[in-house]
C-alpha cells in the first residue's frame, strides 16, 4: 500500500515518495488545466477574461491541492510531466510540447509549493508565453526563472546540462590530484619560521597570551589588519546605500555614450577610431528610435567638442566624424525622431528644440508637424523661440510651415520675415495680405507699415476695399504709416466717391490723416479745400467731410496744424468755422500752457 | 500585486529578518557562554517575545532555505550587505545538518529554545579520547535528528553531500575555463546564442558560491601561468560575484556583474605576448601599449553583431577596471568621470587575484592575507574604500587558501573562514602536516576550539607562510576536495 506524504511530514530521505489514487488524480486534474490555461495564454492575452478564468480556476485548484499536500513535484521528460513515477500528461509532438519546452534548457524537475499565489502564477505564465515567442536558439527558460526566482516555484537543472553547451570542440579538464600526493614527505620549518615558532612558544609560557580569540598570532600582529578595521561603520553603511541606489538609476545609455566618447577620444589607430565612431552612432540612432532625445543630445554634445579637439590635431579623425556627424544631421536623425512621434513617445521638449537646432533649417517642416500634435503652452513657446532663431537662415523653408490653421507660429513667422534682411521679404509677406485668417491678414498690414519698400503701399492700397471692417481699417492705418506719395491719387479718388461716406470714421481719419502728412501741395490744396467748400457733397444730406477733417487734425502734431491753419484763410461755413475755433482754442490752450502763464485765455 | 499584498511582503520581509538576527545573536552567544549567562537571558527573552508577537498573528514562524533563497513564510527574504551575514548563518547552520526548514509554532516556550539553541550548539570542545573535533558535517550524518521539539519543527531532505557539492563546483569551474577559452581562441564567437550559455554558465557558478562559497573561494588558488588570462578572469568572475552577493545585488545584476567579470581583460588579446609576459620592469613604450588594453577591450566587445545581448556594463567593467579613486589610473579621460559600482567591484576582484598570482615580472606573489592587508593600506586611493572594506570583511584578515604556521608546529591551509571579524583569525584549517613537518591529508579543525578545560585553544595561528617557500601548490588541497 502506498503511504502519502502529507504536509508537515518531513521527507525520508532515499525513499521515493508513493502518491495514494486521490492526490493522484488531483495533481493529474491540476497539471491538465496548466497545460490548458498555458494554450490559452499563448492564444489571448493575459488580460483577456478567458485567460483569467482560466487563472482563477488554476490558482483554486492549486489551492485545493496544497491543503492536502505541501508540493505538487513533477519529474520532466522529453514528452510528458510525471507525478511519482506516473505519467500525468504526455504530449508526443515536440513543438507543441510544454514538458519539451522545459526539458529542452535542462529542466529535469519543476515544483510548485505551497504558498503559490494568483500574482506569481500570473508572472510565472507571462514568462512562459514570452519565451515561447523568442527562436530556441536566442531563449533558455533556466535562465529566466534564475532570474526571477520565484519563491513558490522551483526546478532542477542539473550541471550536466552546460556540458552540452560548452566544450564540444576544446575542454579544459579538471586535473586530478591523488589524495596520496598530498602525502609523503616532510617539511621543515625555515629558519625564521622556526624562530617564530619558538618565539610564540616562549611568549606564551611568559603568559603573554591574552584569552581574546586573535590573540594567538604575535609575530605578524602588524601586518595583519585589526578586527575593527573591517567593521563597516554607520556612515560607510550609508555610503553603500548610496553608492548602490546611484548605480541603478543611472541611464546606462548615457554612461556608454560617454564611454564610447573616452574610447574614440583614445584609440589612436584609424580602422577600430572609425568602428567605434559607427557603433557610437548605432547607439545614437537607437536611443533617438526610443525618443530619448535628451541622451541623443548628450552624445552629439560630446561629439561636438571632440570635434573641436580634432581640429588642431587629428584631422583624419575630424574627417570621419565630421562624415559621421552629416550623416546623423542630414539622413538619420529626422526619420528616427518622426518614427518614434508616431509611437506616441513624447520627447523631452528643450532636447528636442536643442537636437533640432543641430539639425538646422532643414527641421522646420518637422517643427511644423510637432507645432500641430502639441499644443503645450511650453512646446509652442519653444517652438516660436526656435522658429524665431533658426528661420532666419532659410526663409523659403520657413514659409512652408506657416498656415492659416496655425495662428501663432504664423504669427511669429511673418514677424521673423519682416525683421529680416532678405530682399525678398516683401514678396514673402505679400502672400498672407489676403489669408483667410483675420488675425494673420491684420498682422501682414501691419508689418507691411514697417517696411521701407516703395511697393508696400500698392500692394495694401486694394485692401482699402476689403469686405471686412478691420481689414479696412488696418489697411487705412498702415497707408497713413507708410506715408508713400504713389497712392495719393488714388486716397484722393476714393475721398471724392459717395462711397466715402459709408465708410468708418476710422478709416476716414486715416485717409486723411494720410493726405494731411503726405505735404505735398496737391493734398494740401484738397484739404483746404475740403474746408473752404466741400463742393461734392449735396448740401441736403448735411455731412461735412471738413469735420471729419478737423477731427482728424486734433491727433495730429499741433506745429503741423497750427501751419495748415494759418494758410487756410478765410472759411464761410459757419459750422467748420466754430469746429476750427474749438480746434484753435485746444491748440491755443495748449499753447498758453507752453507759455507757462498758467491762466487760462479765451 | 495588491497594495495589502506588497504590505504584508514588507512586513514579513522586516519581520522575518528581525526575527532571524535574533536567532543568530542567541546562537553565537550560546557558543561563547552558558544558558545562565545574563546576556544568553537577555537575548532569549527578546527572541521569545519577538515569536510571540508573530505567532499571534501568523499562527506559524516558518523559515525554509530553498536553493540560494531564504524564505519566511513564504516571502523571499532580501539580503544586503548590512545582514548578509545572517543569511549565511542559516546556510552555514542547515546546510551541513541538510535543514531545508524550520519552523515555530504558538506554544512554544524558553526551555524548548534552549535545548533547540543547544542542540544545533557544535562539539568544539574535545571529548574524552577524541583528538580532534568532528565537522559539523559528520556530525550531522552522526545525528541525523536533532531531537524532539513538540512546537519546533525541522524538515530535511536527501541533500548532496559535501564531496558531491564540491565535485560539481569544480566541474562547473573548469567549465567556466572551457567557454572562456572558447571565445578568446574564437572557437565561438559573442553572439546571442552563446551569451545566453555564459548566462547561464554565470547563474550556475553563483548557486556554487552560494552553496560552496569558501570552495569556490579556494578554487581560485588555481593558477595557469600559461594561460593566466583564462584563470584569472574566472577567479575575478567569481571574487566579484561573491562581493556583488555581499551588497546585495539583485539576480539581474549579478549576472550583468558576472558577464563583465568574464570579459573584463579581453582587450589583452591585443596586446602582445612579450609584454604580457615580460619578465623584467616595462619601459615607457611597452606601459603605453599595455594601457591601451582596456579600450581594446571595449572595441573587441562592440564588434558583437548582437550587442544588445550584452550588458552595457560589460564595456565599462572593460574600459575602467583599472581606473583609481585618485584618478591616477588609466585610460586618461578627457573630462572627469565616475568610475561604475560594476568596475570598482571588478577593479578589487582583479587586483587580489593578480597579486595573488606568481607572475613573470613579479619575485613572488602575495599570500591571500598580505593581499588583503595591503588592498585595505590602499583605500581611498587605488580603491573605493568602502567596496574594499566589504571585501576585506568577506574573505577575512586569512583568507582561505591562505597557509598558516600553527603553535603545534603543524603548517595548515585556511579553508574556512568566520564571518564575525573577532573570529578571523579563528578560521577552520586543513591539517597538511604533523607537528613534525610530515606531510599528511590531514582533517579540517577549527581553530576556535578549545581544550577540556574550556579555556585555552588548541591551535593558535603564528605565522602566514608563502607556499612556495615550501613548494606547496595550495589548489591540489581544493582540488582533492573535488575527486
Amino acid at each position: 500500500m502506498s503511504t502519502a506524504r502529507k504536509k508537515g511530514d518531513p521527507p525520508v530521505a532515499n525513499q521515493p515518495d508513493l502518491l495514494d489514487e486521490a492526490t493522484l488524480q488531483q495533481g493529474k486534474e491540476l497539471v491538465t488545466w496548466l497545460i490548458k490555461t498555458f494554450s490559452q495564454i499563448k492564444l489571448y492575452s493575459l488580460d483577456h477574461p478567458n485567460v483569467r478564468q482560466f487563472i482563477d480556476t488554476l490558482s483554486q485548484k492549486f489551492g485545493a491541492f496544497f491543503a492536502q499536500n505541501p508540493v505538487l513535484e513533477l519529474e520532466v521528460t522529453d514528452t510528458a510531466f510525471l507525478l511519482g513515477d506516473k505519467k500525468v500528461h504526455e504530449e508526443t509532438q515536440l513543438i507543441r510540447s510544454l514538458p519539451f519546452f522545459f526539458y529542452k534548457d535542462g529542466v529535469t524537475r519543476l515544483s510548485f509549493h505551497e504558498g503559490l499565489t494568483q500574482d506569481e502564477l500570473i508572472q510565472f505564465f507571462q514568462l512562459l508565453e514570452k519565451i515561447s515567442h523568442l527562436p530556441p536558439e536566442e531563449s533558455d527558460i533556466v535562465v529566466s526563472l534564475w532570474e526571477m526566482d520565484f519563491p513558490h516555484i522551483d526546478y532542477l537543472a542539473p550541471d550536466e546540462f552546460l556540458e552540452t553547451k560548452i566544450g564540444q570542440e576544446t575542454r579544459v579538464t579538471p586535473y586530478k590530484v591523488a589524495r596520496n600526493f598530498l602525502e609523503g614527505g616532510t617539511l621543515h620549518l625555515a629558519p625564521e619560521d622556526q624562530a617564530a615558532l619558538q618565539k610564540y612558544a616562549h611568549q606564551r609560557t611568559a603568559g603573554l597570551e591574552g584569552s581574546h580569540p586573535s590573540a594567538g598570532l604575535l609575530e605578524d600582529e602588524e601586518l595583519l589588519p585589526s578586527p575593527a578595521r573591517f567593521q563597516l561603520r554607520r556612515e560607510e553603511s550609508d555610503r553603500l546605500e548610496i553608492l548602490i541606489h546611484k548605480h541603478r538609476e543611472l541611464s546606462q545609455e548615457e554612461e556608454t555614450i560617454h564611454l564610447l566618447v573616452e574610447t574614440i577620444y583614445l584609440e589612436e589607430k584609424i580602422q577600430p577610431f572609425t568602428q567605434v565612431l559607427q557603433s557610437l552612432s548605432s547607439l545614437i540612432e537607437e536611443t533617438l528610435s526610443q525618443g530619448k532625445v535628451t541622451i541623443a543630445v548628450h552624445a552629439l554634445d560630446h561629439l561636438l567638442d571632440l570635434e573641436k579637439e580634432f581640429r588642431k590635431t587629428q584631422p583624419e579623425k575630424l574627417l570621419h566624424l565630421n562624415e559621421t556627424l552629416r550623416q546623423l544631421k542630414e539622413e538619420k536623425i529626422i526619420p528616427l525622431l518622426i518614427k518614434s512621434l508616431e509611437k506616441m513617445v513624447t520627447p523631452d521638449f528643450e532636447s528636442l528644440f536643442h537636437l533640432l537646432e543641430f539639425i538646422g533649417p532643414s527641421s522646420l517642416s518637422l517643427v511644423g508637424r510637432l507645432i500641430d500634435n502639441y499644443p503645450d503652452k511650453s512646446f509652442q513657446e519653444l517652438a516660436c523661440a526656435f522658429i524665431q532663431k533658426i528661420g532666419l537662415q532659410n526663409l523659403p523653408l520657413l514659409l512652408e510651415i506657416a498656415d492659416d490653421h496655425r495662428e501663432k507660429t504664423t504669427l511669429v513667422i511673418l514677424r521673423t520675415i519682416a525683421n529680416s534682411d532678405d530682399p525678398r521679404k516683401l514678396s514673402y509677406l505679400a502672400r498672407f495680405l489676403r489669408s483667410r485668417n483675420l488675425h494673420i491678414q491684420l498682422e501682414t498690414i501691419s508689418l507691411f507699415s514697417s517696411l521701407p519698400d516703395p511697393k508696400a503701399a500698392k500692394l495694401i492700397l486694394p485692401l482699402l476695399d476689403d469686405p471686412q471692417l478691420e481689414v479696412r481699417q488696418q489697411a487705412a492705418r498702415a497707408l497713413v504709416r507708410l506715408n508713400q506719395p504713389s497712392v495719393s491719387e488714388d486716397i484722393l479718388n476714393r475721398i471724392q466717391e459717395k462711397s466715402f461716406n459709408r465708410r468708418s470714421l476710422t478709416e476716414k481719419k486715416a485717409l486723411f490723416a494720410y493726405l494731411f502728412r503726405l505735404k505735398t501741395p496737391e493734398s494740401r490744396d484738397f484739404l483746404k479745400g475740403l474746408l473752404k467748400k466741400p463742393w461734392w457733397w449735396s448740401p441736403a444730406t448735411r455731412i461735412n467731410p471738413g469735420l471729419w477733417l478737423i477731427d482728424t487734425l486734433k491727433e495730429e502734431d499741433r506745429l503741423e496744424v497750427e501751419d495748415f491753419l494759418n494758410e487756410l484763410g478765410l472759411i464761410r461755413n459757419r459750422k467748420i468755422r466754430r469746429a476750427l475755433q474749438g480746434l484753435k482754442y485746444k491748440l491755443k490752450l495748449h499753447s498758453h500752457r507752453d507759455k507757462g502763464t498758467g491762466r487760462e485765455e479765451t | 500585486m495588491t497594495k495589502s499584498q506588497r504590505s504584508r511582503e514588507i512586513y514579513l520581509n522586516q519581520t522575518g529578518l528581525d526575527l532571524l538576527n535574533k536567532f543568530y545573536m542567541l546562537t553565537r552567544t550560546s557558543r561563547l557562554y552558558e544558558p545562565n549567562n545574563l546576556l544568553f537571558v537577555h537575548q532569549l527573552r527578546d527572541l521569545l517575545q519577538s515569536l510571540d508577537e508573530i505567532l499571534q498573528k501568523e499562527k506559524v514562524a516558518h523559515f525554509l532555505l530553498r536553493a540560494t533563497t531564504l524564505l519566511f513564510n513564504g516571502v523571499k527574504l532580501k539580503f544586503s550587505h548590512v545582514n548578509y551575514h545572517l543569511f549565511r548563518f542559516i546556510y552555514d547552520e542547515f546546510t551541513p545538518r541538510h535543514i531545508v526548514s524550520l519552523a515555530f509554532y504558538p506554544g512554544v516556550k524558553e526551555k524548548e529554545i534552549i535545548d533547540f539553541i543547544l542542540s544545533l550548539k557544535p562539539e568544539t570542545s574535545l571529548k574524552k579520547d577524541q583528538s580532534i573535533p568532528p565537522s559539523p558535517e559528520k556530525e550531522a550524518l552522526e545525528q541525523p535528528l536533532l531531537g524532539e521539539f513538540p512546537h519546533i519543527k525541522v524538515e530535511k531532505s536527501a541533500a548532496k553531500t559535501g564531496a558531491e557539492r564540491k565535485k560539481n563546483a569544480a566541474r562547473v569551474y573548469f567549465l567556466g575555463l572551457t567557454h572562456l577559452k572558447e571565445y578568446l581562441t574564437q572557437k565561438k564567437d559573442l553572439d546571442s546564442k552563446n551569451l545566453l550559455t555564459t548566462r547561464r554558465m554565470i547563474q550556475t557558478l553563483f548557486d556554487h558560491i552560494v552553496e560552496n562559497e569558501p570552495f569556490l573561494y579556494g578554487l581560485t588558488s588555481i593558477k595557469n601561468h600559461d594561460e593566466y588570462t583564462l584563470n584569472h578572469s574566472i577567479n575575478v568572475c567569481i571574487l566579484a560575484l561573491a562581493l556583488g552577493r555581499r551588497l546585495g545585488l539583485e539576480r539581474k545584476e549579478l549576472v550583468e556583474l558576472g558577464i563583465s567579470a568574464f570579459f573584463h581583460d579581453v582587450g589583452k588579446l591585443e596586446i602582445p605576448l612579450e609584454i604580457l609576459n615580460k619578465p623584467g620592469k616595462l619601459d615607457e613604450a611597452e606601459r603605453r601599449v599595455i594601457e591601451t588594453h582596456p579600450y581594446k577591450g571595449v572595441q573587441k566587445l562592440l564588434q558583437l553583431p548582437h550587442l544588445k545581448a550584452l550588458p552595457l556594463q560589460a564595456l565599462h567593467v572593460a574600459m575602467e577596471h583599472h581606473c583609481r579613486e585618485d584618478d591616477r589610473g588609466y585610460p586618461r579621460y578627457r573630462g572627469k568621470k565616475t568610475i561604475s559600482l560594476f568596475s570598482k567591484i571588478v577593479k578589487i576582484a582583479d587586483y587580489y587575484d593578480a597579486i595573488t598570482t606568481p607572475r613573470p615580472y613579479r619575485k613572488k606573489a602575495f599570500t591571500p592575507a598580505e593581499a588583503i592587508n595591503l588592498m585595505m593600506d590602499k583605500a581611498g586611493e587605488e580603491f573605493d574604500p568602502t567596496l574594499v572594506k566589504v571585501f576585506a570583511s568577506m574573505m577575512t584578515a586569512c583568507p582561505v587558501g591562505t597557509l598558516v604556521l600553527l603553535n603545534t608546529g603543524e603548517l595548515a591551509l585556511v579553508y574556512e573562514t568566520k564571518s564575525d571579524p573577532p573570529q578571523f583569525l579563528r578560521p577552520r584549517v586543513k591539517l597538511i602536516t604533523d607537528a613534525q613537518g610530515k606531510k599528511i591529508d590531514g582533517p579540517i579543525v577549527d581553530l576556535a576550539a578549545k581544550d577540556e578545560s574550556g579555556q585555552n585553544y588548541l591551535r593558535s595561528i603564528v605565522k602566514v607562510l608563502e607556499p612556495d617557500k615550501y613548494g606547496i601548490k595550495v589548489s591540489n588541497y581544493f582540488m582533492a576536495e573535488a575527486q
